[in-house]
């Protein structure tokens, strides 16, 4: 099916909607608000339903990597495995630690999640860029660099209000990790941008997309550099292996989700997986033409598709680097932002500068 | 060097040098990019899981001679009698009090009226096979033992019996 006949659809409700408004005086802004909210819902709801295939597709990725078979029980190839452990998590017990700070407790999830789906509102899903969720800002890069750093402010709030020193530890860690790593990762962004020449998600996969598949920011040799350094901090943006020492399991028990369970529990974990395809979808956008097909204009599969490969293809290579290198030590991942990445990202900086000017 | 560059992966000796540290980073990337290589050949390996009791049921599962499984008592078939004299070894080298045994006629007729094994008794130590004057007793590789009733775990001379039909010798390793 063409995604262009949901727009029409759409339209047409619109419409007929607006003009049902305008017949009994009301306020047209009423419809706004109404598709506004039903695409925020679309969205969200998307994204928890990807979030648990994420998590299908991560067991099995590891079981394959270490020649075992992963879920295979519920449904087939293990499909429902992750919608039969939601259910159950569901059904656990809310347990509050004696001594914890309730509202920051409760908060923190909370937070961590709304974080991160205010990052899904500017992605672009498809050519006709406004599906009713997605807003077509002119920062649209700032603001999701802004929102999605908001996150960290849950961890710290889940970590301090647990009342249990793992969960601060992993908290704190988590607040130094994410706040180093923002540095390579806009050093590796302000790359993009230079070469783009604007900040919304939109317009940066139309410039990509205009120039055939050659056009794409991962096939200009000089911005390979930051689409490395981009992998790498994406990786450690997620707080997964080898960059996970927030949760470090063998030091940490479970870091800043230690005292949590239930609902509360279940909500951390839809995040980090959610996040890991954020960064795919963010990835594919800024470096591989978005909703763009590579076979040129005249394909027919729809653009929103074409996202979701992509942004599975970043997927599955973080789950490769996390079943592949071990953990590294507090002061290794120090180190390698300071020392390595943050310099790699000015010398990129350079070279596009460069590259700006002259080609 | 300090601890933050302290990334290498050999025990090179290294040094302040930008050469020794470019060679750093070289060494470190080429052994990331090998482990990779690992990681991508065993994904696209077989997997080594037999799904059990799912998968395919013909698939001969036993283990070989040796395995300490269920227990048989094996039938003599010249003589037609079990090879049981009911001497009751077994029963007082138990250490678990697992075995009972009734007898049942005199000098060589003796027999076994009655055999019972509880299994979920059993800690698997073979001395019942090991004490048997005439290798009556033995342990087979079945293991398929599972009931929902302990009950069933009891073995009666019947059950016994039966098992021991296709075994002709004790059931161990050469």
């Amino acid at each position: 099916m063409d995604s262009s006949l949901i727009f029409t659809i759409g339209n047409a409700l619109r419409t007929w909607l607006e003009g049902l408004c305008r017949a009994h005086g009301v306020p047209t802004l009423v419809v706004d608000i109404l598709a506004w909210g039903t695409g925020a819902v679309l969205v969200v709801v998307l994204g928890l339903l990807v979030a648990l295939f994420v998590i299908w597709l991560e067991r099995k990725v590891a079981g394959y990597i270490q020649t075992r078979l992963g879920p295979t029980r519920v449904g087939p190839v293990g499909i429902f495995q992750t919608a039969m452990d939601a259910l159950k998590i569901l059904q656990k017990e809310d347990i509050i630690p004696r001594g914890a700070d309730y509202w920051l407790h409760l908060a923190g999830p909370v937070l961590y999640f709304t974080a991160l789906v205010l990052g899904f509102a500017v992605i672009p899903w498809d050519v006709k860029a406004t599906l009713a969720a997605t807003v077509d800002l002119n920062v649209g890069l700032i603001y999701v660099i802004g929102v999605t750093s908001v996150g960290v402010l849950g961890v710290v709030m889940s970590g301090w209000g647990s009342n249990n020193k793992w969960s601060l530890l992993g908290a704190m860690r988590a607040a130094a990790q994410i706040i180093s790593y923002d540095v390579p990762l806009l050093l590796a962004l302000i790359c993009v941008v230079m070469v783009a020449g604007t900040l919304s998600l939109t317009r940066i996969v139309e410039l990509q997309g205009s120039a055939g598949i050659l056009g794409w920011y991962v096939f200009k040799p000089y911005l390979w550099l930051p689409f490395i350094i981009f992998v790498i901090c994406g990786t450690a943006e997620v707080n997964r292996t080898p960059f996970d020492i927030p949760e470090a399991e063998s030091e940490l028990v479970a870091g800043f989700h230690t005292e949590y369970s239930g609902m509360k529990f279940a909500l951390f974990f839809l995040t980090e997986f959610d996040h890991m395809w954020f960064v795919g979808l963010l990835g594919a956008t800024l470096f591989l033409g978005g909703w763009y097909s590579p076979l040129g204009a005249a394909d027919p599969i729809p653009g929103f598709v074409w996202l979701m490969i992509k942004s599975f293809i970043f997927v599955l290579v973080l789950q490769w680097f996390r079943w592949t290198l071990p953990r590294l030590r507090v002061d290794q991942l120090m180190g390698l932002a300071w020392k390595f990445l943050i310099p790699a990202g000015f010398v990129a900086l350079a070279i596009v500068c460069v590259a700006v000017l002259f080609i | 060097m300090d601890a933050g560059l302290d990334m290498r992966t050999t025990g090179t000796k290294s040094d302040d040098s930008i050469l020794s540290i470019l060679r750093l980073i070289v060494q470190g990337i080429v052994s990331i990019a090998k482990s990779h290589w690992v990681t991508l050949v065993n994904f696209w390996r077989p997997t080594v899981c037999e799904r059990y009791p799912h998968k395919d049921k013909s698939l001969d599962y036993k283990p070989g001679p040796g395995y300490k499984g269920d227990f048989a008592l094996i039938t003599d078939k010249e003589k037609g009698r079990l090879r049981c004299i009911a001497c009751q070894s077994c029963e007082r080298a138990c250490p678990n009090h697992c075995i009972r045994v009734v007898p049942a006629g005199k000098g060589k007729d003796r027999y076994p009226a009655e055999f019972y094994i509880d299994v979920g008794l059993c800690m698997n130590c073979e001395i019942c096979v090991e004490v048997c004057p005439v290798d009556a007793l033995t342990m087979t590789p079945d293991y398929e033992c599972s009931v929902h009733d302990p009950r069933d775990l009891i073995r009666n001379i019947k059950q016994l019996t039966e098992r021991g039909m296709e075994f002709d010798e004790v059931s161990r390793v050469r």
